[in-house]
């Protein structure tokens, strides 16, 4: 019994967040990682100063892409749009699809994944590619909706 | 047990889950003697935050049928939908709806009427089919179908109807792309073009029933997170004419399920979306719903245990296989079951084997799918649902079939079919109805092959209804004021089994009717 308690309360202690994910501060610009982060090291070693560095796809290309390692919250950011740009101003809502659509053009997506194996996801016939929201998640982990029913295993950005 | 002590113990049950029940329920009366008026009412909200002609629950065929019919008719209408897709199980379905009499029938010489539709449907339903219902739908098919051509814009394939299992001629259009999705999308686009978007992630807790025994509204949670219960924020939405009920089956609700029919444990899959849960089941049967008929659970006898869900195998099974070809048992190598048959026979007959561990395949040759929508066949392969092989041999190797039978098999059916007027094939296994048009030898190479794995699919109980889609009431038999209910949520169309296709057209018919029932309804308040 003690042993169990003891396991119990280990696991609640190995449980506590270490380094949980900081308070979102609205006007921070991305590449100020410390005004959210604080001392946390959020880059690699031997990164180049953001401040100084220039556009991040210049180096982030092919192997080295940002998909998977930053949320899109982060990506967004750092190519300029603030969280007005998908939020709006004033209280943040929830970002509909036509917001994306403003920029990312659905036929376009569906282009670019056309050879995806055994279905488009953004050519679906149910219509869910509309919306954005059900893969693409800016502050949590994208999840594939299309698994709810399907196999079809693609890596979501 | 004596009577009497037999009724204290009752009692004793009802006052249990009265306390158990909390506040919702605290002002029903426990005395058993007072049965005169419906003792179901909910406390009313202090206040409503919206007010809506017709509120209806669901998106799916029904729901949406009902929203169109109700909006046309003047009203002001909302539509609820839980997850965070429109469509529910109707958006995933095969895309078959039954029209008896059609113009493709007709173009196509096939006599059929709504008697012999409804004849079918209560043979399959073992006579618990109501049929008063029966006789709406089957006499409401043929022009709902052309309705959704007409009003909706839904495309069907021109020259191809198809024979579900049950049914004793070919009668069901198929939608161009095999999915329901080719209806549910033009409903939802017309809905919109009226000004009506359901309302996603907006999970009903409660149906508010006054004591006067009419329903009121409903208790909502928007920005409902499936499946988090107690997620969203809690709102009160009042119906001024109706609630419509269209809140589907509860094939993937393993506990309710299990209540109804205790075989179908977690193992058994469902060709189900993850939302066909019994939530509103029991909130409906709470307020005095009568539910009937809800231990009979379809399983779908065409599904594979090599995709998830639904898949695509079902149109292979089905549509190629069990109407132009052949199901064997393949550890005999012979036939089990007549593949026409209605699915409950199928499904059983499959499940019966699987217990004693022998393996069921479906199998047709080219020119058998050669009437599958293009594309479905490279994408069953391309998963492996479907293998392909070049000679009869070499499907007997593959399943580890004893060969001599199962050629034998094959050349028995083969030979039947060669000795029969090519106008009206006949089989000796294939004998529950008339063979479709275009039955031939299995011939021609190469020869498809799926394993089948049956899936819990269709729900046929449900809330009871008349012909006007009023819910009944479980305590008087007579409509519960303020509320409709259509589709799968409901029962008694169906009985004991539902005949393929026959489930959209319900849907529609009874959809339909709440609708314009609903927003033909006198208002309150």
């Amino acid at each position: 019994m003690l042993r169990f308690l003891l396991t119990a309360l280990l696991g609640v202690i190995t449980f506590l967040p270490a380094s949980a994910a900081p308070a979102r501060k609205p006007g921070v610009k991305a590449t100020a990682c410390a005004a959210c982060h604080g001392k946390d090291k959020v880059l690699p070693a031997g990164h180049p100063d953001l401040k100084k560095a220039g556009a991040c796809a210049t180096c982030h290309t092919g192997e080295k892409t940002l998909r998977g390692k930053l949320d899109l919250a982060h990506r967004h950011g750092l190519a300029g749009i603030d969280c007005a740009g998908c939020h709006g101003k004033g209280k943040p809502a929830k970002v509909a699809p036509a917001a994306c659509m403003a920029c990312h053009d659905l036929e376009a997506l569906a282009a670019k994944t056309a050879q995806a194996k055994d279905h488009n996801p953004h050519a679906d016939q149910h219509g869910y590619a509309k919306n954005c929201n059900l893969c693409h998640h800016a502050h949590k982990k994208p999840a594939n909706y299309c698994l709810t029913c399907h196999s079809f295993n693609w890596p979501v950005p | 047990m004596s009577e009497e002590s037999n009724f204290s113990r009752r009692g004793f049950l009802g006052a249990g889950s009265a306390l158990l029940g909390g506040l919702a329920l605290a002002s029903v009366p426990l005395d058993a003697a007072s049965k005169a008026a419906p003792e179901v009412e909910t406390a009313m909200p202090r206040k409503w935050d919206e007010t809506f002609d017709v509120v209806v629950v669901g998106s799916g065929f029904a729901g949406l049928a009902a929203a169109y019919e109700a909006k046309k008719a003047g009203a002001s209408v909302v539509v609820l939908e839980k997850m965070p897709t429109a469509g529910g199980n109707s958006i995933i379905n095969g895309g078959i709806v039954s029209a008896a009499g059609s113009p493709l029938q007709a173009k196509m010489g096939i006599k059929d009427s709504p008697e012999l539709m409804a004849q079918d449907m209560i043979k399959a339903g073992l006579g618990l089919n109501h049929p008063d219902l029966v006789k709406l739908i089957s006499e409401k098919s043929t022009e709902t179908v052309l309705w959704t051509v007409n009003e909706l814009g839904v495309k069907y394939l021109d020259n191809e109807l198809v024979q579900e299992g049950g049914h004793t001629v070919k009668r069901s259009y198929k939608t161009y792309n095999s999915s329901g999705s080719a209806i549910v999308l033009p409903q939802l686009e017309k809905l919109k073009a009226l000004g009506v978007e359901p309302r996603l992630e907006t999970y009903v807790a409660k149906i508010y029933r006054d004591k006067d025994g009419r329903v009121k509204g409903l208790q909502v949670r928007e920005g409902y997170e499936f499946p988090k219960a107690g997620s969203g924020k809690v709102k009160n939405i009042r119906a001024r004419k109706g609630v419509v009920l269209a809140h589907g089956g509860f094939g993937q609700d393993v506990a309710y399920r299990m209540i109804q029919d205790p075989k179908l444990t977690a193992k058994v899959e469902s060709t189900n979306q993850p939302g066909a849960t019994a939530e509103m089941w029991r909130e409906a049967s709470r307020i005095g719903c009568n539910i009937i008929q809800g231990d009979w659970i379809q399983v779908g006898p065409w599904a594979s245990p090599d995709e998830k869900g639904f898949g695509l195998a079902p149109h292979f099974a089905q549509e190629a296989a069990s109407m132009y070809g052949i199901w064997i048992d393949a550890t005999t190598g012979k036939r089990f079951i007549d593949e026409l048959a209605n699915r409950k026979i199928r499904a059983d007959a499959i499940m019966m084997l699987m217990n004693q561990g022998h393996q069921c395949v479906a199998m047709a040759d080219a020119k058998g799918v050669s009437r599958l929508t293009p594309g479905v066949m490279t994408k069953l392969q391309e998963r492996g649902v479907v293998k392909a092989f070049q000679t009869l041999e070499a499907v007997a190797d593959h399943y580890k079939m004893p060969k001599a039978d199962f050629l034998a098999t094959v050349e028995k059916y083969n030979t039947n079919i060669r000795n029969s007027d090519p106008k009206d094939p006949k089989d000796d296994i294939k004998n529950s109805t008339k063979l479709p048009q275009g039955t031939a030898p299995i011939e021609t190479a190469p020869f498809y092959v799926s394993r089948l794995l049956p899936k819990v699919h269709h729900c046929m109980g449900g809330i009871y209804t008349n012909t006007r889609a009023e819910a009944m009431d479980i305590t008087t038999d007579q409509p519960i004021p303020g509320l409709y209910a259509a589709g799968e949520a409901t029962g008694g169309v169906h009985g004991a089994v539902r005949l393929g296709s026959c489930a959209v057209i319900d849907c529609l018919v009874m959809g339909r009717a709440a609708g314009s029932n609903a927003a033909k309804a006198k208002a309150w308040g």
